[in-house]
């Protein structure tokens, strides 16, 4: 084996070896541009509110089960879902508390630390909602799907994660730059859809991250 | 200086090292248990509270007012993680964490045995099934579903929340709303921190650092916050403790130098006093140490004991002085060492006496009490011999001739008679007057604003010092978790207690059994799950997990299940398994008012008869017996001993009795001073006695041996310096904070007051065969006495000329056997009294004699319970003794020979009644005698109608086409402020009498009488007072005409012509309504006539007069302007009105409870304008046509209702028929409670009284009688604007009478 030749397979291995370390090096430089303005079209918004519609696969449902409602979001971390089908119910998602009013468990409230599933629920509602792309990556690898609706999929990369979760599909929409619809999936292979509608930004009334308006 | 001389200096340096090395390892605690009995079940309860912690629950609560909510929410949050990390903290609960999400999963497969049978059942229908899966599916299929999704799979059916849901209920013994996510007050606006401390705060020190930094983590909040519990009030308790010791010890020191200053004008007496006190002072230290850790009221003690360690050296020093001197040191001693010589048999006796009192004390079960025993004959055991030993060289170093200010005065003997009378005086006082306080919580001194605060707490929060402790031991855990199941049961039918233990978690086997046994068939239930599954989407699979969580996958659930999980730390709180396979379960109860503390116990009792209870009226029963035991004990030595050393010293002499003169006058005086100060006496300051007894002693003896040698004037002075020093220690006690130093300062101060009155003004004379009275007193004490002893015999005469006779008994004295169902439920033959539902019901049946021995024997114990009540109200009324003297004997003038207007059926009604109970109030007058009259308290209450003490009553009639289908009601509340027990113990009695008509009779037991009743032939009758310028006059009591007309009358003419027959003593209001026949009446009765209103198909009545006769007069139409009764009527005329045709028992019952004002005006809870101002004793619907009744359960209207069917229960059924559940009970013992401190802010002064009453007005924040009482008390105490403020707001609020209109327009007219 010659020099050159000797050369040509170190390069090969070299770039064989590099190769990894590219893949992992891909996180974020490459994101295509369109992802990251999108995350940074979503960051910009301080608060919103949409529709929803949520249909709710489970191996526990004979049939798929829906509900519908409405979200508000107010940056950096509340989030209100409000559900009037098929049963009226309020859920308030901060950074360090849920709240939770339900005909069956009535007002609840958990807080985040020390309950790590709920925090990586929350947190995962969170950076998508926000835009924050830098907070999604230290719990996702995150892949993007260029099309006529952009997609990105989130797979966690921490095992607090994907303890809670398989991952997490958003399709996005443009003008304006939003969430269009979302499928979770969890580790049993149960999913849940999210679809999104009548998305409103602007000012969202602060009362209704108040915890006492969480009604009964 | 002789050889032997330095051999006494050189013995006693060396006694000296050790006593000082020593009291070097002094050490303190402020240990309750320091301050009970060593032994017995309020020891081992106190223990077990310890044990459990909840003596050491801290409360932090943060005000929040004028903040935003997430304000508040995070400043808790913040202050919950910094007190976290306290080490003084174990645990901080300060809102609903997600344990109560995180729990279910856990308790899902055991909720068949830990929730009631009921509620299973009623969980699995086959509809509520349906319900809650749909429930769940929605949850699953929320946003949050991913989250829960394991949990609802876990606990499919929600049984585990449940028992989740009811573990937080009773394991948090405070009452708070939990809604907002944190443990918030019912404003929402502060909200509190449970901590658990990580060490008992019993043992807490005065500086504790642990404590410090808890303190400063609470300052550091950014809201105010406060803290208070167990911890806080042994910390304060021994700062205070620590302060007035050493403010004591500081006073203590300059009041020596002064009174040696001012009595001897040398500092010479003082600086020689120095060694033997020094000696005294290291051997108390020195055996404080030993005995420690001490608790800090023995320390204070030690302060005291040094000013009667010097009482010696003053002795000495006095003699010393008195006597010839040769020149220089050896001179001195001469004289001094010939002065011990001659004080030594003396002085040796006297301090043996004191010694042996104090050894006696250091006999005591209560280890306080025994430390201060010890230390209290270290300290005059080692005064004693450093002043024999080293005394004669003190003198000699500094001693001198000065006797300074004394001189050789002598005293007047003319006195002595004085000092003897003002003696006998103050011991005839202190006989009936003394009152001991027996509750060792008394004993901790806690600062007025810590007080408060502490009530504030339990207003707000309840839980602490409203309640009490449920120990329960047996053999196995598995039995005491059984009784104390029981104990749960038992507690269940009583309103206003809660209880918090681990039944939640952790029921007992045969609970436990119970439940499981009761569960649905396993394949029934699986059918109904698959059902449900199919019909709300869920799948088969689910349907057959949800059967396996449902079915328990072990047997008993013990304690020892729960390890390793969250529920291990509270249920081990709880239960605890003895080294021997014993158990042991601690309960908490809460009641809301302390006034159901007794029932709860006797509840208790009676479904554990073993279980040992820990309440605060126990603590202070417990005491009390206890400080009894020990004065009987400790007296039945020591007088024998004192009498025994008196015989040996003085023989059967005159000095014998003069030597034991001054300790009996120290404890005459000592009692006498506690009574005319108001003082009770504790554990603690009880032992004041034996010290006086021996300190007392001390002065007879010398001053005895004195006179006998005819020296009593340097003894004098002697006394009177030791008495002074001594007086300064105890003196200084007395202003102490802890009312047991005080107790124990002042109790000795008053005594030596006596002691040396005594020794100096009567003991000389005595002993030299004077006499104490010039001739001139002599005979007016004659007289005196003579005039005493005509009052006497007076007195008796009258009380003879009014005793009344029993009747001669017809028929024999029953012979059946009282059988005791329970505490409870009693059988005597055919007759039964039995508590059911919340209610007392009685039925009887026999001849006169029969019906009132039935009564009294198996009420005997209410009728105690109600007689101690009722004197307890009069005592409160007429607080002054002469006046009650007075109205008792007036009561006998007024109405004598009141059996004449008895009919004899009655009579031998009374005179069973009284045969078969028990007469333990004879200081009012035979039994008989006493009973009979208290059926004119109705008339005599009369008098008094309209007033604080009788409210008055409204009632109404109404049928015909004021009910919906012409039923005839009689509806009245009973309004009397006599006291809880006429309202917590009244009866529902059923009469079937050998001759007339069966009736049912809702009054008090022991009561022939009627004041609300029915009988089988539909007539319903009651009475509401009324008034007229017709004088009151001796006759028939009211409540036994309306028993005769029940008994023997059954339309509304037999009523009629009963009472123009019989009436003639009050006016009233008789409301009469015959059922059978439909109609009724309203009778207005006075002493000269009888009205006839009829009331058409319907008719309100209160408290005054209508017809056109009567309606003129002018008492009637005073009552109509001033009092409250023409409000209450328009409020009921205008509520009838508005339910015309719609009045059944429902809507009489919502009519009673009516708390508004005319025109739908809200007034303030407990407003006399309301029919329902929270004072009846009894309210009562007669449903006159269908014979039956509802009557109202304690407290007052509050309580729900019970009704009972006429038929049944004159059969023997005494069950209610119905129950209707109690509503808000917190509005009707707010009302209570706020009445209560306005009595006591009106009976105090200063700035008590103004305490008292903003508690009460934080109980009735808008009530006029809260107000003007607060304007009144706050101009008393100089604030006049806020009185001003306060009046205006009291008018504003629509005072109830005009009297107190006037005050307050009074008030505003001097304020201005």
């Amino acid at each position: 084996m010659g020099p050159q030749e000797i050369m040509r397979h170190l390069l090969f291995f070299l770039v064989i070896l590099s190769y990894p370390a590219s893949v992992g090096a891909q996180e974020p430089a490459d994101l295509p541009p369109e992802a990251t303005a999108m995350f940074q079209a979503l960051s910009v918004v301080e608060s919103f509110t949409v529709d929803f519609v949520l249909v709710s696969h489970r191996a526990l449902f004979t049939d798929p089960v829906t509900s519908k409602g409405r979200m508000a979001y107010q940056r950096p971390d509340q989030m209100r879902w409000s559900l009037q089908e098929p049963e009226a119910m309020d859920f308030l998602l901060t950074a360090t508390h849920v709240a939770m009013s339900s005909p069956g468990f009535g007002v609840q409230q958990i807080p985040l630390k020390g309950d790590p599933s709920t925090y990586a629920f929350v947190k995962a509602m969170t950076v998508w909602m926000g835009g924050d792309l830098e907070g999604a990556r230290e719990d996702f690898a995150i892949s993007w799907v260029q099309g006529v609706q952009a997609r990105a999929i989130l797979v966690p990369r921490t095992e607090t994660v994907s303890w809670a979760m398989e991952r997490i599909e958003l399709t996005f929409g443009t003008q304006p730059a939003r969430v269009s619809s979302m499928i979770l999936t969890l580790p049993g292979g149960d999913t849940t859809e999210y679809t999104f509608r009548e998305y409103k930004p602007g000012p969202v009334d602060s009362s209704l991250f108040e915890l006492k308006d969480v009604p009964r | 200086m002789n050889r032997g001389l330095r051999l006494r200096l050189l013995g006693s340096l060396v006694l000296m090292v050790p006593l000082i090395w020593g009291a070097m390892g002094l050490s303190f605690t402020s240990d309750l248990q320091r301050l009970l009995p060593g032994g017995g079940e309020l020891a081992q309860a106190v223990a077990a509270l310890e044990r459990v912690g909840l003596s050491d629950v801290v409360l932090v609560e943060v005000n929040g007012a004028g903040v935003e909510p997430a304000e508040l929410d995070a400043v808790v949050d913040s202050l919950a993680e910094a007190l976290a990390q306290e080490p003084f903290v174990a645990r901080v609960q300060h809102r609903v964490d997600s344990q109560v999400l995180s729990l279910p999963p856990l308790l899902a497969s055991r909720a068949i045995a830990l929730l009631p049978s009921e509620v299973v059942a009623q969980r699995l229908r086959p509809e509520t099934l349906e319900a809650t899966l749909v429930r769940q599916r929605n949850l699953l299929a929320s946003p949050m579903g991913m989250m829960l999704g394991d949990r609802l799979e876990a606990d499919p059916l929600g049984l585990g929340l449940e028992v989740a849901r009811r573990l937080g209920d009773s394991a948090l013994p405070f009452s708070v709303d939990a809604s907002r996510g944190r443990f918030l007050d019912a404003s929402g606006t502060r909200a509190i921190l449970v901590v658990e401390p990580s060490r008992s705060g019993l043992d807490l020190g005065p500086d504790d650092p642990d404590i410090a930094r808890f303190e400063a983590a609470i300052h550091r909040c950014e809201l105010p916050a406060v803290w208070f519990g167990g911890p806080r009030i042994a910390v304060t308790g021994a700062r205070i403790l620590r302060d007035g010791v050493q403010t004591a010890a500081q006073w203590g020191t300059g009041a020596l130098l002064l009174l040696f200053l001012v009595g001897f004008r040398s500092l010479r007496p003082l600086l020689g006093g120095i060694v033997p006190l020094g000696v005294a002072v290291f051997a108390t230290l020195a055996t404080a140490a030993w005995l420690g850790p001490v608790h800090g009221i023995s320390m204070g003690f030690c302060v005291a004991l040094f000013g009667l360690a010097v009482d010696y050296w003053i002795h000495l020093y006095v003699a010393a002085a008195a006597a010839p001197q040769g020149v220089g040191f050896s001179g001195r001693l001469a004289a001094a060492e010939g002065g011990a010589r001659r004080l030594a048999p003396a002085l040796l006796l006297a301090a043996g006496s004191t010694v042996g009192a104090c050894l006696l004390l250091a006999t005591s079960e209560f280890p306080v009490v025994s430390d201060l025993g010890w230390m209290g004959a270290a300290a005059s055991g080692a005064a004693l011999l450093s002043t024999l030993v080293l005394g004669p060289v003190s003198f000699a170093v500094f001693g001198g001739r000065n006797l300074g200010t004394w001189g050789r005065a002598r005293t007047g003997r003319r006195m002595g008679g004085w000092v003897v009378v003002l003696t006998a005086l103050l011991l005839a006082i202190s006989g009936p007057l003394t009152s001991l306080d027996g509750d060792p919580r008394n004993l901790l001194p806690l600062p007025e604003d810590l007080r408060t605060l502490e009530w504030e707490l339990n207003q707000r929060y309840g839980g602490m010092g409203t309640g009490g402790l449920v120990v329960i031991e047996q053999e196995s855990v598995a039995d005491a978790l059984d009784a104390a199941d029981r104990v749960e049961e038992a507690i269940q039918g009583l309103t206003g207690v809660r209880l918090h233990g681990t039944s939640s978690v952790q029921p007992g086997p045969a609970l436990q059994q119970s439940r499981t046994a009761k569960l649905p068939d396993r394949e029934v239930l699986s059918r109904r799950l698959s059902a449900a599954a199919a019909k709300t989407g869920f799948s088969k699979d689910w349907a057959h997990n949800a059967l396996e969580k449902v079915f328990p996958s072990a047997g008993v659930i013990l304690p020892s299940d729960w390890a390793g999980t969250p529920l291990q730390e509270l249920v081990g709180r709880h239960v605890q398994e003895g080294e021997d396979g014993t158990g042991e379960v601690v309960l908490s109860v809460v009641v809301e008012d302390d006034a159901l503390a007794l029932e709860v116990e006797e509840t208790i009792r009676e479904a554990v008869p073993e279980a040992v209870l820990l309440f605060p009226s126990r603590f202070a029963g417990a005491g009390v017996e206890g400080i009894v035991a020990e004065l009987v004990r400790l007296g039945g030595w020591a007088i024998p001993g004192v009498l025994l050393l008196l015989l040996v010293r003085f023989g059967l002499t005159r000095a014998l009795v003069a030597a034991a003169l001054p300790p009996a006058g120290a404890i005459a005086w000592s009692l006498g001073l506690h009574v005319l100060m108001g003082m009770s006496w504790n554990v603690v300051s009880a032992c004041a006695m034996v010290l006086l007894l021996g300190l007392g002693l001390d002065y007879g003896i010398l001053m005895a041996e004195a006179a006998r040698r005819e020296e009593d004037d340097s003894t004098n002075i002697g006394i009177l310096m030791s008495a002074a020093t001594t007086m300064a220690g105890f003196g200084l006690l007395a202003s102490s904070e802890s009312a047991a130093l005080a107790g124990l300062g002042f109790g000795v101060l008053g005594g030596l007051v006596g002691a040396v009155l005594c020794a100096l003004w009567v003991v000389p004379g005595w002993v030299q065969g004077q006499s104490l009275f010039s001739p001139p007193w002599r005979r007016r004490g004659a007289l005196a006495a003579g005039a005493f002893v005509v009052f006497w015999h007076a007195d008796l005469a009258l009380r003879q000329l009014t005793y009344l006779s029993p009747p001669v008994r017809e028929g024999p004295v029953p012979t059946h056997t009282l059988v005791k169902h329970g505490n409870r439920d009693l059988q005597f033959g055919p007759n039964r009294l039995k508590y059911t539902r919340g209610i007392w019901t009685m039925r009887l049946t026999g001849s006169p004699y029969e019906l009132g021995y039935a009564n009294g024997m198996l009420g005997r114990d209410l009728q105690d319970s109600l007689e101690a009540q009722a004197l307890e109200a009069f005592h409160a009324s007429v607080p002054n003794p002469f006046a009650r003297f007075g109205i008792l004997r007036g009561l006998a003038v007024w109405m004598p020979r009141l059996d004449r207007f008895f009919t004899p059926a009655q009579l031998q009604e009374v005179a069973g009644s009284v045969d078969a109970g028990r007469d333990t109030f004879q200081e009012l007058g035979p039994a008989f005698t006493r009973r009979t009259y208290y059926h004119a308290i109705h008339d005599l209450g009369q008098a008094l109608v309209d007033t604080p003490l009788v409210v008055g009553c409204s009632g109404f009639m109404a049928g015909g086409g004021a009910t919906p289908d012409g039923s005839w009601l009689l509806a009245r509340n009973f309004d009397f402020d006599g006291g809880v027990v006429f309202d917590r113990d009244k009866i529902v009695t059923f009469v079937v009498p050998e001759d007339g008509i069966p009736f049912v009779s809702v009054s008090f037991t022991g009561m022939v009488g009627v004041v609300s009743g029915m009988n089988d032939e539909g007539l319903a009758v009651a009475i509401q007072a009324a008034g007229s310028e017709a004088s009151i006059r001796p006759g028939m009591p009211m409540a036994l005409v309306v028993r005769e007309i029940l008994q023997h009358g059954s339309s509304l003419e037999d009523a009629e012509a009963i009472l123009r027959a019989r009436a003639g003593t009050v006016s009233e209001n008789v409301m009469v309504v015959d059922g059978d026949a439909g109609e009724a009446a309203l009778f207005e009765v006075t002493p000269e006539r009888v009205e006839r209103l009829d009331a058409g198909t319907h008719l309100g009545v209160t408290n005054h007069f209508r017809t056109e006769a009567l309606a003129s007069d002018r008492t009637n139409q005073k009552r109509v302007a001033h009092y409250t009764t023409r409000h209450r009527l328009a409020r009921m005329e205008e509520l009838l009105a508005r339910n015309l045709g719609q009045v059944d028992p429902r809507v009489a019952r919502e009519i009673l409870e009516d708390r508004k004002g005319v025109g739908d005006t809200l007034l303030p809870p407990g407003h006399r304008w309301a029919l329902n101002a929270d004072i009846a004793t009894h309210g009562v619907v007669f449903d006159a046509s269908n014979k039956r009744l509802w009557v109202s359960r304690y407290p007052n209207l509050a309580g729900g209702w019970v009704s009972f069917d006429m038929e049944g229960a004159l059969a023997g059924d005494l069950e209610p028929t119905e129950v209707l559940a109690a509503g808000d009970l917190s509005s009707a013992f707010a009302v209570r409670r706020g009445r209560q401190l306005l009595r006591e802010a009106r009976e105090a002064r200063g700035a008590a009284a103004e305490v008292l009453v903003r508690r009460g007005v934080a109980l009735m924040p808008t009530h006029p009688e809260a107000l003007g009482t607060l304007a009144h008390v706050l101009e008393s105490v100089g604030k006049e604007h806020e009185a001003a403020l306060a009046a205006k707001l009291a008018l504003a609020a629509s005072p109830e009478y005009g009297d107190q209109r006037r005050g307050l327009e009074e008030l505003l007219e001097r304020l201005r």
